[in-house]
């Protein structure tokens, strides 16, 4: 049976992903480190092979990769859940130098919590409030982590 | 009789009330977080490895490695009661545990499961007591190449078994060695890939990768669908094995403790493999390989042993060669490291306490699990009423903390949510994150040693097939690549693995 070739939309996406970024390592590689000989290999030398290596794989695996058929309906997450889910961490880093580590649990907790629609924001309040007095408890005085507990706008 | 002195010298470490006290932990929490989807060993061990700082470096690598056997436990119970592997390596279980609870046998599914996994952590133990040494001896006569070549043959071996496409797992092991080259050049302190920020100067920290990618991105696939989707939990009758399931049983076992005792060593081994390649050779062993899929014994008794001794001898490349075989030891070696530690063929001798009580330990925590899995399951299932949306944003809390504690940094947090963004854009793109990991970890030792090989050669490539040992390896890789990329074999692995789902 011929089978014809029928470019699959994942394929694409991942054929373009990684053959930028395979370019993109291998133009930084030339760009700025020295590549060497094998016998005395250079900071580039290893990146510049793996580049290019991986640049040939991706291609291939678009060439030879399923058609769509195969594979299971494709599943995302709704915008919100990956939002807030994301976003949890960068909360938190932006708030644990000036506020410390009880705040920034309590405010990036919270905001996790509203990635779920069955979230209600009572309980979602306590659960975050619950879950950093704990986290202090057991971060701070029990293991004794070098984490700030009040940040530099609020202890000075 | 060497060794059975070695073990004494362990077992009195190991049983050591401090020591007996994290070893417990160490179960409890690895059980725990094995029942509960959404955070594995890996997740776990990296929240708390700043936390090990604290502890003797014996307690540390007990407890880290109790966490990581104890998930397999767990995770074949949720997989065997409610076909909701809280494991990776619990997947294969599912297939024909669930089938045999349905079929009114979750007693004996669990049972079975916990004594296969019982007597493979025994022999396992025993492997590693017995081959350490004499391999450790070996390690010290290994050149450059012959690592080089090693670490080839583990990187292909990971997606030998591995899902989907070959060469998209080949794909993801190269990326993986790329993230890998980011940070100061060991050679010549040149920067490499850091963005011109001093945060990437060390590369990229390995806790905040792996979270991002497994932690973030087990999460979101969790919130993809809130549907109701009831949990049935199939009803735990308390029949224990007959004579007649025990004897169907043996051969799995011993054939999966066999196996996952010579994969586990395997650099790219472990756990998963081991229950992988335990499943498909069962079915093809059994005279009735139509009962696959449908509640057949052998289908949970061979990958639930292998999966435990695999889980085990995979200590054996990170403590005698000092090469992390997957992501989860190289968090061991990041906690040996934090204690002063430099894991390698050295550490038998130097730390003997160590070496040996962190292997005793294991023995001993396989006991503790089957105390506390067999009697206590109603406890573990309990765990699964939480609801799922009380329950991810503590997870992301803990991941947070412990990603942010490791060198105090915000950025690190940045990177955390930049690769659970990316981890979870390449899971759409049919990319697994394992090879991937690997990669990571492997990537800096690869080069080292590729370099090494290459000053002593004076250039000359033909130095790595020329010492008899690593062109052995290197065939074995080459041929394992051949095989798998065979369209037919690839067929074949379809077979296996797909078609019971």
């Amino acid at each position: 049976m011929l089978t014809t070739y029928r470019p699959d939309r994942r394929n694409t996406v991942f054929g373009l992903v990684f053959v930028g970024f395979s370019a993109l390592m291998a133009f930084e590689t030339l760009r700025k480190l020295s590549i060497g000989t094998p016998a005395n290999m250079g900071p580039g030398f290893f990146p510049l092979l793996l580049s290019i290596s991986l640049c040939a794989i991706s291609i291939l695996a678009v060439v030879f990769g399923q058609s769509s058929a195969q594979k299971e309906p494709l599943k995302v997450a709704p915008f919100r859940a990956v939002a807030m889910v994301l976003g949890a961490p960068i909360v938190f880093a932006l708030s644990i130098d000036p506020l410390g580590l009880i705040i920034a649990v309590f405010l990036s907790v919270l905001f996790a919590t509203q990635a779920s629609i069955r979230s209600k924001i009572g309980e979602s309040i306590l659960l975050s409030a619950g879950f950093s007095v704990f986290c202090v408890l057991i971060f701070i005085y029990l293991l004794n982590l070098p984490l700030p507990l009040w940040g530099r706008l609020i202890a000075g | 009789m060497d060794f059975l002195q070695n073990l004494g010298l362990g077992f009195s470490v190991a049983l050591l009330p401090y020591n007996l006290l994290f070893c417990f932990i160490g179960c409890f929490l690895g059980t725990a977080i094995g029942v509960l989807p959404g955070i594995g060993p890996l997740g776990t061990i990296a929240i708390l490895l700043p936390v090990t700082f604290g502890v003797s470096p014996e307690a540390a690598l007990i407890m880290l490695a109790g966490i990581y056997y104890g998930a397999q436990y767990g995770g074949s119970t949720t997989a065997i009661l409610i076909n909701l592997p809280g494991e990776a390596t619990s997947a294969v279980t599912a297939i024909d545990g669930y089938q045999m609870a349905r079929q009114g046998r979750a007693g004996t599914a669990l049972a079975i499961a916990a004594l296969g996994s019982f007597f493979a952590g025994t022999v396992a133990t025993f492997a590693i007591a017995i081959f350490a040494k004499p391999l450790t001896s070996l390690a010290l006569s290994f050149s450059p190449a012959d690592y080089f070549a090693l670490m080839v043959l583990g990187l292909v071996a990971s997606i030998a078994l591995a899902h989907g496409s070959v060469l998209k797992g080949l794909a993801m092991i190269l990326l993986g060695l790329l993230l890998g080259c980011v940070g100061t050049d060991s050679y010549t302190g040149v920067m490499r890939f850091t963005l011109g920020t001093l945060d990437l100067a060390d590369g990229i920290p390995i806790v905040a990768f792996g979270a991002g990618i497994y932690a973030l991105g087990e999460i979101l696939r969790g919130l993809e669908d809130e549907s109701d989707a009831p949990v049935t939990v199939a009803p735990v009758n308390n029949r224990l094995p007959s004579l007649a399931d025990l004897k169907e049983a043996t051969a799995p076992v011993i054939r999966g403790t066999l196996l996952g005792s010579v994969l586990g060593v395997l650099p790219g081994g472990g756990a998963l493999l081991s229950a992988f390649t335990s499943y498909a050779i069962e079915k093809k062993l059994s005279r009735t390989p139509e009962r696959f899929g449908h509640g057949a014994m052998a289908g949970v008794a061979g990958p639930e042993s292998a999966n435990n001794a695999g889980a085990q001898t995979s200590f054996i490349p990170m403590l005698t060669l000092g090469i992390p075989s997957n992501p989860i030891m190289a968090l061991m070696v990041g906690a040996l490291i934090l204690q002063g530690i430099i894991p390698g063929p050295n550490l038998i001798t130097e730390q003997p306490k160590l070496f040996w009580g962190v292997i005793a330990s294991m023995w001993v925590g396989n006991l503790m699990l089957v105390i506390l899995n067999l009697p206590l399951i109603g406890l573990w299932l309990k765990l699964l009423k939480i609801r799922p949306h009380y329950l991810f944003p503590t997870i992301l809390g803990f991941s947070m903390i412990g990603v942010y504690s490791i060198s105090n940094s915000a950025f690190d947090l940045y990177l955390m949510a930049f690769f659970g963004a990316a981890g979870y854009l390449l899971g759409k793109l049919d990319c697994e994150p394992a090879p991937m990991l690997l990669g990571f970890v492997l990537g800096p030792l690869l080069e080292e040693y590729l370099r090494r090989a290459m000053i002593l050669a004076d250039g000359d490539v033909a130095v790595l097939i020329q010492r008899p040992l690593s062109a052995t390896l290197l065939a074995v890789a080459a041929a394992l690549l051949v095989v798998i990329l065979l369209p037919f074999i690839r067929k074949r692995r379809k077979e296996v693995f797909v078609e019971d789902e």
